[in-house]
């Protein structure tokens, strides 16, 4: 599949999740009201409520969520000035994806990886370690960079940040109706169990799909804007050797974002190449590496 | 009494893709508008870091007067050209291209090793190569807006919007990489 119909196919592909995503979503509601007995006329009221809390609480993450990561894996910010080759290689790719120029961060790090954040592409953020800035060519890491880039593009920090809200929202309600004690409790309990143990983790595997269809897509993107999707491909197959990061031990709900899973490094990746691990790509933020190289490489 | 809600869904379906196109044409108009901007911003300075430049050189390379003078002279055309259409840009700009290449400002810098050990050469030679990035960068984007642009106001429905929205088929901005002396070649477009 040449390039733009790999990215067409990506954001079809986005649009079929998020429909599931919700009808999840309304179909949790529907059954802990089922299961709590609540009268059925209720349902639409409840719905909307629902929806109207999760809304709010995403409206607050959307705006304080980006600055908490940056600090989390302890990046800090370079300048044109301190930095000229790296500044200025981001801020061209920026040019040629047409996006404002986003802020350039550094981890101290020897391992491969690199993301980007920021909620949307004003306040457009793109991370590498010093591993991946020393450790591929001129050409691989234009790519991976325009990788990031193609996140901030597609707004994927976005998309993602309201998913994880979501299903942190519904997550703790279903913890709360755990607790809950009274003449009905036993009902509200019992709807808890549902939602914390079954809506909310499948919520979580959609999500998880999500995240790797949006990995595909950034692939797409990133390898458009280069015109090169071979130095992208040659760049993952060096990252795939190794990407994990320390700093990110115990970040779950950021690895995503990295262009590479940092909670894993390298064994993620070698398994997938195997083929036998399908169920593990299930619970992975991202695509198998094998197979990303192998899309990029398709171009017919 | 149904006919006649049947027209009236069918015009104002109508008028929802006639606004949709119409926005849309726009909207990739007022791109391709000011990628060919930023490419403009880009080439001008481009042609006052090649101004100051020369100047730089002048003082340490007093034998190579006249390659100077013909960049200098390439290097006005080219700012008399600022503004113009994409074709006599393009023009100019690959003018500029061919005298800079004559003057090869990498083997001057090893032949006049004073000029070598000169910082504001070397932060200018570094300005210089960056900004001719930016410009194939510049460039690619612009291009591919005017392949958006140029795309829906041919298909259709667009086709029949396009008149009403002003927008008529833009030129491609094409310069020829390979003739760059800048000492960071830009990316080979392998697609």
């Amino acid at each position: 599949m040449d390039i733009y119909k790999q990215i067409s196919a990506n954001n079809r592909q986005t649009v079929l999740i998020l429909l599931l995503f919700t009808a999840t979503v309304l179909g949790i509601v529907y059954v802990a009201s089922l299961i709590m007995e609540a009268p059925p006329e209720q349902f639409p009221i409840v719905s909307a409520i629902v929806f109207g809390c999760l809304f709010l609480w995403t409206l607050i993450s959307y705006y304080t969520g980006d600055k908490l990561i940056l600090s989390f894996v302890g990046a800090k910010p370079i300048e044109r000035k301190t930095h000229f080759d790296i500044y200025n290689m981001v801020e061209n790719l920026a040019i040629t994806a047409g996006l404002p120029n986003p802020k350039v961060y550094i981890i101290e790090d020897q391992s491969l990886n690199a993301f980007a954040t920021g909620r949307n592409p004003k306040h457009g953020v793109v991370c590498l370690t010093t591993g991946i800035m020393k450790k591929l060519d001129k050409k691989e890491l234009e790519a991976v960079i325009s990788h990031e880039l193609g996140h901030i593009a597609n707004y994927d920090i976005r998309l993602e940040l309201i998913l994880i809200t979501v299903i942190g929202a519904i997550s703790m309600a279903g913890e709360v109706m755990l607790r809950a004690r009274g003449k009905k409790a036993g009902g509200i309990v019992m709807a808890g169990f549902f939602v914390y143990l079954i809506g909310a983790p499948l919520l979580h595997f959609i999500r998880l799909a999500m995240s790797r269809n949006r990995e595909y897509l950034a692939d797409a993107t990133g390898a458009f804007y280069t015109r090169d999707p071979d130095a992208l491909a040659s760049a993952l197959e060096k990252i795939s050797v190794d990407s994990r990061i320390e700093s990110s031990d115990g970040m779950k709900s950021a690895a995503h974002l990295f262009i590479a899973d940092p909670r894993h490094g390298a064994d993620h990746g070698k398994k997938n190449l195997k083929g036998s691990s399908s169920l593990t790509s299930l619970f992975s933020t991202h695509p198998p590496i094998s197979k990303r190289i192998q899309r990029l490489k398709e171009r017919a | 009494m149904e006919m006649f809600i049947a027209l009236l869904g069918v015009i104002a379906l109508v008028a929802i893709i006639a606004v949709f196109f119409y926005n849309k044409i726009i909207a990739l108009k007022v791109r391709v508008d000011e990628g060919w901007s930023d490419i403009q911003v880009q080439l001008k300075r481009r042609h006052d870091l090649i101004g100051n430049l020369v100047e730089t050189v002048k003082g340490y390379a007093k034998h190579e007067a006249a390659t100077l003078e013909k960049v200098i002279q390439a290097r006005n055309a080219a700012k008399q050209a600022e503004g113009q259409n994409p074709q006599a840009v393009q023009a100019s700009e690959k003018q500029l291209d061919v005298a800079l290449k004559g003057l090869n400002i990498n083997a001057l810098s090893e032949a006049y090793p004073d000029l070598k050990a000169n910082t504001s050469f070397n932060q200018l030679n570094a300005e210089l190569a960056d900004t001719e990035n930016k410009i194939a960068a510049s460039r690619r984007f612009y291009n591919t807006t005017v392949m958006s642009l140029n795309t829906i106001i041919q298909q259709f429905p667009g086709n029949l919007f396009a008149g009403m929205a002003g927008a008529t088929k833009r030129e491609f901005f094409e310069l020829d990489e390979t003739e760059k002396a800048a000492a960071n070649k830009a990316p080979e477009v392998k697609f």
